[in-house]
């Protein structure tokens, strides 16, 4: 049997983790078809109608503003799955080269390269978000430049660990000993094999992405109104509390739903790829 | 040992300078003059032309840094537009707060994290594991700010047992340690959990249960100790987590700390308390920084001994 094919049969006895699939693959259809899955229009106000609680018209009922929640709850998934993919993403291209980098030329570079990372990790996560917008100023695509570049030191030390280890294996050797060029042997021997943990920790790390936008969101310092995204709801929907508490409750499973599904998933595929538990 | 701990010690010296330099040129970054932004709204050509002098804005980049960091040692960190008042200041009177709540929180995670962990570890797939592990789950899923809502909601709002916002009691602090402990208590457990695993599995342990010791003996004495290296990196990594969500739960439960401070500057544009505030939150995240590596030194044998 394949490798692959035993890692997709570990992967999926493990209960949590299909449980994760299952919701997730519903939030992503619920970002992709928004426009047709949402009753109403997420943007469309009637303050006549505001705070109303959850009914048979609405269904998690509306918002301060007199918005359908469910639409906007629903719309909220398609700016927070955006955003982690996006910021993952980029923090992944970055934080691989550097780390990989660092990891296969080793000495002075290594030393330089990790100093510098340290010195950014020397500043919490959140913190850094915050400092990042803060300079940059609030918005959606800010908040996912600065989401992406506190994500970056991760990759890069993750990376850099996985290749000192692979670097110095036989078949590595091997290639550089018939004379292949660097990038080749980086691209083509040392990269395909690292794939796993960066697989894994990607998976964890939009969940990591969505929860840090969220916080930006409810500070004010993300998406902005009338933006439907989740951690700006809750914002909004705080003054209320008291009266309404529909309107911080549901944006905030949604949130919960959705990132505890990455976990799920990301956890299942650490146990599936662990090379010591078969 | 000695020499490890000399070491950490000079290498935050430049970590600091470095980040002392970013938040330095964090408020340079920001379009505009910075003596402008630093005077507030409406000010009288003498106040700014006092700003330049003051912060060297007239003069080349690294002599700024240079004076900047000179004011920073003789803590000046400029006076808060909002208040007028100094931001050290301001400062002094927050930081009590903030760390009163963070020592509560983490003291809080460790405790229940490291019990839920040894007692997971010590029953591995049973009910109470697999319900204390599914919580974990949910926990680290859950943002700060929701549970912190939620929490509200239904204990100072519906039942009234406990205050909402500010502080004074000692019931004020609850509900915010509790909102922050939601994501790191369960980080905590989760790792001592597949840590004591990753003992119990050894070979020694198992010479120590066929020597006759009692369970208790071996969980507490031999195993945990081992298990305990990997799990103080977490939780210094935690503790970070923690100081980064508590600008957060400042924020939602009012709470008066640095937090909520640098929230509050930021949307007033108050660059000085913006300033003051990361560069209190750095200090503070590397001097923790050192004191885990410090602990770390002391447990493990590899380097006590070094």
């Amino acid at each position: 049997m394949s490798q692959r094919k035993l890692i997709y049969l570990k992967f999926r006895r493990n209960r949590l983790a299909v449980l994760g699939s299952g919701l997730l693959a519903f939030f992503v259809t619920c970002a992709i078809f928004a426009d047709y899955l949402a009753p109403y229009d997420p943007l469309r106000a009637d303050l006549a109608n505001n705070l109303a609680p959850p009914s048979s018209e609405h269904i998690l009922g509306t918002d301060e503003l007199g918005r359908d929640l469910l639409s906007r709850v629903i719309h909220g998934a398609r700016i927070s799955l955006h955003l982690g993919v996006i910021s993952v993403g980029t923090a992944l291209v970055f934080g691989v080269f550097i780390g990989a980098v660092a990891g296969y030329y080793g000495g002075a570079i290594d030393q330089i390269v990790m100093r510098a990372v340290d010195i950014v990790l020397s500043f919490p996560t959140m913190l850094l978000a915050i400092m990042i917008v803060a300079v940059l100023g609030p918005g959606l695509t800010n908040a996912m430049i600065a989401v992406g570049i506190s994500l970056i030191p991760e990759y890069a030390r993750l990376t850099r660990s996985t290749f000192l280890y692979l670097r110095e294996l036989d078949f590595v050797q091997a290639a550089r000993m018939i004379g292949a060029s660097d990038p080749r042997v980086i691209f083509r021997h040392i990269l395909p094999n690292s794939l796993a943990p960066l697989i894994v920790q990607s998976t964890l790390n939009i969940a990591t992405a969505i929860l840090s936008a969220a916080a930006l969101g409810f500070l004010g310092l993300g998406a902005q109104p009338p933006l439907p995204e989740w951690g700006a709801m809750l914002s909004k929907g705080r003054v209320y509390l008291m009266v309404a508490p529909h309107v911080t409750l549901y944006p905030g499973l949604a949130i919960v739903v959705s990132v505890l599904s990455l976990n799920m998933i990301g956890d299942g595929l650490r146990d599936a790829l662990d090379p010591r538990m078969t | 040992m000695l020499r490890y701990v000399l070491r950490r010690i000079l290498m935050t010296i430049p970590t600091i300078l470095v980040a002392s330099a970013i938040v330095f040129l964090m408020l340079r970054f920001i379009p505009g003059d910075p003596a402008l932004l630093m005077a507030g709204e409406d000010p009288k050509p003498e106040v700014i032309q006092a700003l330049r002098r003051q912060w060297g804005l007239e003069e080349p980049l690294p002599v700024q840094y240079l004076m900047f960091m000179r004011n920073v040692v003789e803590g000046n960190f400029g006076t808060s537009i909002r208040s007028g008042l100094p931001v050290s200041f301001e400062i002094s009177l927050r930081l009590p707060h903030t760390i009163v709540l963070s020592v509560v929180a983490m003291t809080l995670s460790i405790v229940i994290g490291l019990l839920v962990g040894i007692v997971s570890s010590t029953r591995p797939y049973s009910l109470v594991d697999n319900v204390s592990m599914f919580f974990a789950l949910v926990g680290v899923s859950a943002p700060a700010f929701w549970t912190g809502l939620m929490l509200m909601w239904v204990f100072a709002v519906k039942l009234g047992w406990l205050p909402a916002v500010g502080v004074g009691t000692p019931a004020h602090l609850v509900l915010p340690s509790i909102a922050l402990t939601g994501f790191t208590t369960p980080v905590l457990a989760r790792q001592t959990r597949s840590s004591m695993l990753e003992v119990l599995r050894q070979d020694y342990i198992r010479t120590a249960r066929s020597k006759g010791l009692s369970e208790r003996a071996i969980v507490y004495g031999h195993s945990f100790r081992n298990a305990l290296i990997p799990v103080i990196t977490v939780a210094g990594i935690s503790f970070g987590r923690l100081l980064g969500g508590s600008i957060v739960t400042e924020t939602v439960f009012a709470y008066p700390g640095i937090g909520k401070m640098l929230i509050d500057g930021i949307f007033a544009r108050d660059y000085p308390i913006i300033q003051g505030a990361v560069l209190v939150y750095a200090l503070v995240f590397t001097f923790l920084n050192l004191l885990v590596d410090m602990t770390y030194a002391y447990v493990d044998p590899r380097i006590h001994y070094e």
